[in-house]
C-alpha cells in the first residue's frame, strides 16, 4: 500500500498493560479521511487509553500507530487534535483568549491565528459572547468551545473523548452539527463514548471494544444484522385480561404482552387477529426494532465492569 | 443522626493525613520550636557570642581579662590579624563577629582607687542587631573584671571587695565600658528591614505555592492533557510557570519593601540598597518559585497542596528565621536553619540593609539561593515526569 492509499490513522495490534491489568490487548483499527468512527465499550474497555496512545500521551507496550502512513511515536504531531473528556478550558479567560492561547500552543500565530479564532467563534456560535469569561458559560457553550480548542489548528484526525457529557439534547444536536461540518471538510473523527444515543445515527462506523480489544466493527446496520438479527421488541397493552394461551410464544403479565418478533411484518397481523378474535382490544402497541443497546449488550454482556 | 454525622466526619479526618498533620503534629512542632527559643533565652540559648578581643597593653589586668574572656564558654573567640582595633571593627561590620572588645592600655590599673573614674574605658564595638549578645558580653566583662581584680588583689572568690565609697565601688558597674555601634547611627538601619524581609519572604513562599496550584488545576481539568498533546512539552510548561512565579515573587517582595520605605522609612532608594535588594530578591524568588513547583509536583490534588504547603512553609519560616530573629534560637536550630534557602535570603537582606555591604559581599547568599533554585527545579521536573506520560 502506498502512502497515498494509507488510511489517515492505523492502529496495529496495540498493547498496553498497567501491571497485571490489560488496557489494550491487541487493538487494531483503520480510519479513513472524513470518516466518523465511534469507539464504544463499557467502562474500562480501553477506549480512552487507545485515544491517549494515538495522542502520544500513553506509550504502548506493543504494536504500532501510523498517521498518514508514517509511524507515530512520542507527542502527537500536528495532524492530531485532542478534545479531552473534561472541559479543558481556562475558566477565567474569555472564549477568544482561550482560543488564542490553545492556537498558539498548537503553533498558530499572526494573521492565521486571528483567522482561525474568528472561524472557531463563528463555528461554535459564540461570537456574541467571545469577550465573556468562560466560567459564566452554560455547559453546552463550554463543550462547544472545548471542541473548538482541539480543532483550531486544522488537524486531520480529531480525538473526542465523550464530547457531549452533561449537555442537554439541543446542545448535543448543535455539537453533532459542528462535527458533521468537520467530517464534510475531510477531517476524520474518533469519538469515544458509552452514551449509545451519541453514536446512533451519527457515526459512519462503529468499533465496539471490550477488554482492550475490538470485539466488533461495522456500520450500525451491519452490527445489528450480524450480532442481534432483525427481530423486533413488541409491547402490547390490552383493554382487559386476555384468555390464557392466546399468544403462547409471548410473555403475558396481566393485560400486558411482551416478546420478540423475528419477522414483525408477517407475525404482527396474525397476532393482532388472534387478540381480536379473543374479544380483546389493543390500547397500546409498540414495535421497537433492535438498536445499538441490544448490540452493545450482546457483545459485552450484562455484567458490571467496575 | 448526630452520631452518624460525627462518625462520618471522624472517618473523613482519620483518612486525611494532611489534616491530621495540621491538627496534631504541626502545633506540637511549633510549640517545641517556640518553647526551645523562648524558654531557653538564657546563657545557653544564645551562646556562643562571636567575639574578638584586642588588648593594647600587656598589664596584668588586661592579660587576666583577656584570659577570662577566652575561657568563658559563653563567648566564641575569633582570631584576627592584625590584632588591632581597625581589624576588629571590620570583622564586626562584616557581621562575622557580634562584638569586638578593645582593652586599652592602662585599663583597670587604677582599680579600687579613688581615681578609678579616670581609668581608660574598655571599648565594646557592637553589632546592635543582636541586643542579647551585647548584654551577654557586657555582663561577662564585668564578671571577668571582678574575678581578675579578686585575683590581683589576692582576695578569695566570694570574698568582699573593698567597701564602697573609698575606692569607687559606688559606680553601677565595676569596670568602665563604652559601647560603640559598629555600623553608625542606628536610625539609618531601621529594624523594619528585618520585618520587611522576614514577612516578605514568608508571604512570597505562600504566594508562589498558591499560584503553582495551577499545574494541579490543569491536570485535574484536562488542560495538561491538551497542552501535552499540543507538544508544548513538560519542560517548557514548567519553565513558563517558573518564570511567571519568579516575576510574581519579585513583584510581591518589591511591593513589600517599597511600602516599608514609604510608610516606615526603610532606606531603600539608594543605588547600593537597590542593587543589593535586586541581587537578593531575584534568586530568592527563583528558589521560592522552584519550591512552589516542587510542592505541586509532590501533591496529587489542590487540596493536598494547600495542606502540605502550609506545613512545609511554616516549618521553613520557623527554622529560617522569618518569624523571629535567628539569634534567639538555640545553636542547633540555628545551624539547622542554615539548611533552608529562606535563611540565606534573610541573611542577604540583612547584609544589604543592616551591614551596608557592597554587592560582591552578597556572593555567598546569591550562590546558595541560586543553587537551591536549581536543585528544587530539577527535583520538580523529575517528580513531574509522571504527568508527561499519563500511564506513569
Amino acid at each position: 500500500m502506498t502512502p497515498s492509499q494509507s488510511p489517515i490513522l492505523r492502529i496495529e495490534d496495540a498493547v498496553k498493560r498497567y501491571g497485571d491489568a490489560v488496557a489494550l490487548g491487541g487493538l487494531s483499527l483503520d480510519l479513513e479521511a472524513g470518516e466518523w468512527l465511534g469507539l464504544l465499550g463499557p467502562n474500562g474497555a480501553g477506549k480512552t487509553t487507545a485515544m491517549l496512545a494515538v495522542a502520544g500521551l500513553v506509550s504502548l507496550d506493543g504494536g504500532r500507530i501510523e498517521l498518514a502512513g508514517r509511524p507515530s511515536q512520542g507527542p502527537a504531531p500536528a495532524e492530531i487534535g485532542l478534545v479531552p473528556q473534561e472541559v479543558a478550558l481556562y475558566q477565567r479567560l474569555t472564549a477568544k483568549e482561550n482560543l488564542a492561547a490553545f492556537g498558539r500552543m498548537n503553533g498558530l500565530s499572526g494573521a492565521l491565528l486571528e483567522e482561525r479564532v474568528c472561524w472557531a467563534l463563528d463555528w461554535t456560535g459564540l461570537e456574541a459572547r467571545a469577550e465573556e469569561r468562560v466560567g459564566g458559560y452554560s455547559g453546552g457553550m463550554k463543550r462547544r468551545l472545548n471542541i473548538a480548542c482541539g480543532v483550531l489548528h486544522r488537524p486531520r484526525v480529531v480525538l473526542l473523548d465523550e464530547p457531549t457529557v452533561g449537555v442537554d439534547p439541543q446542545a448535543r444536536e448543535r455539537i453533532f452539527d459542528m462535527l458533521d461540518e468537520l467530517t464534510a471538510a475531510g477531517t476524520a473523527l474518533v469519538q469515544s463514548t458509552h452514551e449509545l444515543g451519541d453514536i446512533e445515527g451519527f457515526c459512519d462506523r462503529l468499533v465496539v471494544m471490550d477488554h482492550g480489544r475490538e470485539v466488533a466493527t461495522g456500520t450500525l446496520e451491519e452490527l445489528i444484522r450480524d450480532r442481534v438479527g432483525n427481530h423486533a421488541r413488541l409491547t402490547l397493552e390490552l383493554d382487559r385480561d386476555p384468555p390464557d394461551g392466546i399468544v403462547p410464544e409471548l410473555e403475558m403479565l396481566g393485560r400486558r404482552i411482551t416478546g420478540s418478533l423475528d419477522e414483525p411484518d408477517r407475525e404482527l397481523p396474525r397476532l393482532l387477529a388472534s387478540i381480536s378474535s379473543a374479544g380483546c382490544r389493543v390500547v397500546r402497541l409498540e414495535v421497537r426494532p433492535p438498536g445499538l443497546a441490544e448490540v452493545f449488550v450482546a457483545l459485552t454482556g450484562r455484567e458490571l465492569r467496575e | 443522626m448526630i452520631t452518624t454525622v460525627l462518625r462520618v466526619t471522624l472517618l473523613n479526618l482519620r483518612r486525611d493525613r494532611v489534616a491530621l498533620l495540621l491538627t496534631f503534629v504541626l502545633p506540637i512542632l511549633f510549640f517545641s520550636v517556640f518553647a526551645s527559643v523562648f524558654s531557653g533565652m538564657d546563657e545557653a540559648a544564645i551562646k556562643p557570642v562571636r567575639t574578638v578581643v584586642v588588648a593594647k597593653g600587656g598589664e596584668p589586668f588586661s592579660t587576666g581579662l583577656v584570659d577570662y574572656l577566652s575561657q568563658d564558654p559563653v563567648l566564641e573567640m575569633l582570631a584576627i590579624e592584625p590584632r588591632d582595633r581597625a581589624a576588629a571593627l571590620e570583622v564586626v561590620r562584616r557581621g562575622e563577629a557580634q562584638v569586638a572588645v578593645i582593652v586599652p592600655r592602662g585599663a583597670g590599673l587604677a582599680w579600687g582607687s579613688a581615681s578609678a573614674q579616670q581609668t581608660p574605658a574598655v571599648e565594646m564595638v557592637a553589632d546592635r542587631s543582636n541586643p542579647l549578645a551585647v548584654g551577654v558580653v557586657r555582663g561577662t566583662l564585668q564578671a571577668g573584671a571582678v574575678a581578675v581584680a579578686q585575683r590581683l588583689l589576692q582576695v578569695g572568690p566570694g570574698a568582699a571587695l573593698p567597701a564602697r565609697g573609698a575606692d569607687g565601688w559606688d559606680r553601677p558597674e565595676p569596670l568602665r565600658v563604652e559601647v560603640v555601634d559598629a555600623l553608625g547611627a542606628p536610625d539609618k538601619r531601621p529594624s523594619v528591614a528585618f520585618f520587611a524581609a522576614g514577612l516578605g519572604v514568608l508571604f512570597l513562599m505562600f504566594a508562589v505555592a498558591g499560584r503553582s496550584s495551577i499545574l494541579l488545576e490543569e491536570r485535574e481539568n484536562g488542560i495538561l492533557q491538551r497542552l501535552l498533546a499540543a507538544r508544548v512539552g513538560l519542560t517548557r510548561l514548567l519553565a513558563g510557570r517558573w518564570l511567571f512565579l519568579v516575576l510574581l515573587g519579585c513583584a510581591q517582595v518589591s511591593v513589600m519593601f517599597v511600602w516599608a520605605a514609604v510608610a516606615f522609612g526603610l532606606d531603600l532608594f539608594t543605588p547600593r540598597h537597590l542593587m543589593g535588594f535586586a541581587a537578593i530578591t531575584l534568586p530568592t524568588a527563583a528558589a521560592a518559585a522552584a519550591l512552589g513547583l516542587l510542592l505541586s509536583a509532590v501533591c496529587r490534588t489542590r487540596a493536598q497542596l494547600n495542606g502540605v504547603s502550609v506545613v512545609v512553609i511554616l516549618i521553613l519560616a520557623v527554622l529560617g528565621g522569618n518569624l523571629f530573629p535567628s539569634f534567639l534560637m538555640p545553636a542547633e536550630l540555628r545551624d539547622l536553619g542554615r539548611l533552608t534557602f529562606n535563611s540565606w535570603a534573610l541573611t542577604g537582606y540583612q547584609k544589604v540593609f543592616w551591614y551596608e555591604q557592597p554587592l560582591p559581599e552578597l556572593a555567598p547568599e546569591i550562590l546558595v539561593l541560586s543553587a537551591w533554585a536549581m536543585v528544587l527545579l530539577v527535583a520538580a521536573r523529575l517528580l513531574a515526569q509522571r504527568w508527561e506520560h499519563l500511564d506513569r
